[in-house]
């Protein structure tokens, strides 16, 4: 064994050597001095806490914050619900077209009736049944149907069989996903309520009134 | 009182400033190992300034525990293990440094840009430049065999002593020195010309 060694020491002898000689490195003069008013003032205390070791706990803490965070926005933010409305199938919004026209011109006394309270619907609707002043009853059927102006639907692409789903929120769907009142399943056109065209179609319906009234005299007769 | 302490031995002079806590006790003591120290935490670190660091921190944990030093122990042996694991701790946080930085600067690259350098046969024997070589040579095998390699045949250890403070068995202390002088001597051959 002493032997193998000796033998593995020559073999490296030149190496050896060169370690040997190698210049020895001393520590500096001022050493003792720092050392001791390292310990005079206390300081290593602070060097032993620098001495840290790595660990993935430092990286775990930011990180169950930051998914924390972000969890909790998408509980207090659901960006499912966000809806989109396409400004082009928008229609115009008549109530809120009045109220800014009041508020900027004289009253007028037709624009005025249709601002209408929800709870004053129901009355609205019964008049409906009695035809007295024509300006009545261009009021009472506009009152009678609240549109929801965000469930409308594009017709062209209903008639041509384009739009192949429906959405719970449009037109005609009668659940009406948390709304006050549903929708209208009929087309609407919206007019100025014409007083002339009014009393015209009064007129036809007396004279048509009139004439059912004659010919049922006459069949008595 | 210096003089009487001066002529103590080492595990003597631990035991005075253990008992009586005498700090001219610890200041021979400090006085004899800076050097030796110095000399073998800078050839296993290679960097003059974390060595003085390393040196001092060795000095103060041996001022803070002076009491978890054992009789039958050699004080050279304990302060020598103390040494060796701060640079040893050293080496890993450098390691991890040079891993998370990407353009960081990592010591033990350095040699091999002088490795692929030319040296004529008047500048290898240049003294100077010769164990500059060796040192940057000596950085680049493992620190396993570096450290045995360099108590062995720098601080002129016997084997007893280097069993003692890497806490390994005799037999694995030469054949770790035998496997760090090969590498040591593949990376010197252009000086050796093997």
């Amino acid at each position: 064994m002493n032997k193998n060694l000796y033998n593995e020491d020559a073999k490296f002898k030149n190496l050896i050597n060169d370690l040997k000689d190698l210049p020895k490195v001393n520590a500096s003069d001022d050493f003792e001095f720092k050392l001791m008013m390292k310990i005079q003032n206390g300081q290593f205390a602070k060097e032993e806490k620098k001495e840290r070791t790595f660990s993935v706990f430092k990286f775990l803490a930011p990180a169950l914050g930051i998914s924390f965070v972000a969890i909790m926005l998408f509980v207090l933010f659901p960006f499912n619900n966000l809806e989109e409305i396409d400004p082009l199938m928008q229609e115009p919004l008549p109530y809120q077209a009045n109220i800014s026209k009041n508020a900027t011109s004289i009253p007028n006394p037709i624009n005025e009736e249709k601002i209408i309270e929800p709870s004053a619907a129901k009355e609205a609707t019964k008049k409906s049944s009695t035809v007295g002043d024509p300006n009545q009853v261009a009021q009472s059927s506009f009152n009678q149907i609240p549109l929801n102006p965000r469930n409308n639907i594009n017709l062209d692409d209903v008639i041509s069989g384009n739009k192949k789903t429906r959405g719970n929120l449009e037109r005609g769907s009668l659940v009406s996903s948390g709304q006050d009142q549903f929708g209208f399943n009929e087309f609407l056109v919206l007019e100025q309520p014409d007083s002339a065209s009014a009393a015209r179609h009064k007129a036809i319906q007396d004279s048509i009134k009139e004439a059912r009234k004659k010919t049922s005299k006459s069949k008595a007769k | 009182m210096i003089n009487d302490l001066d002529k103590l031995k080492d595990e003597e002079l631990i035991k005075e400033f253990q008992d009586n806590n005498t700090l001219d006790a610890y200041e021979i003591l400090v006085k004899r190992y800076k050097d030796p120290l110095t000399n073998f935490v800078f050839r296993f670190v290679g960097d003059r300034d974390a060595c003085t660091d390393i040196v001092q921190d060795t000095m103060i944990k041996f001022y803070l525990n002076k009491d978890s030093y054992k009789s039958f122990a050699k004080f050279s042996t304990w302060i020598y293990t103390i040494a060796g694991n701060l640079a040893k701790n050293e080496l890993k946080r450098r390691r991890r440094r040079s891993f998370i930085s990407v353009s960081g600067d990592d010591d033990e690259r350095t040699p091999q840009i002088e490795d692929k350098m030319y040296i004529s046969p008047e500048r290898a024997a240049d003294n100077s430049i010769k164990s500059e070589i060796i040192q940057k040579a000596l950085l680049k095998v493992k620190p396993v065999y570096r450290e045995v390699v360099i108590l062995r045949d720098i601080e002129n250890l016997s084997y007893e002593e280097i069993a003692d403070i890497t806490e390994l068995s005799i037999g694995t202390v030469k054949s770790r020195i035998n496997r760090g002088r090969t590498q040591l001597q593949k990376l010197l051959k252009k000086i050796y010309h093997e």
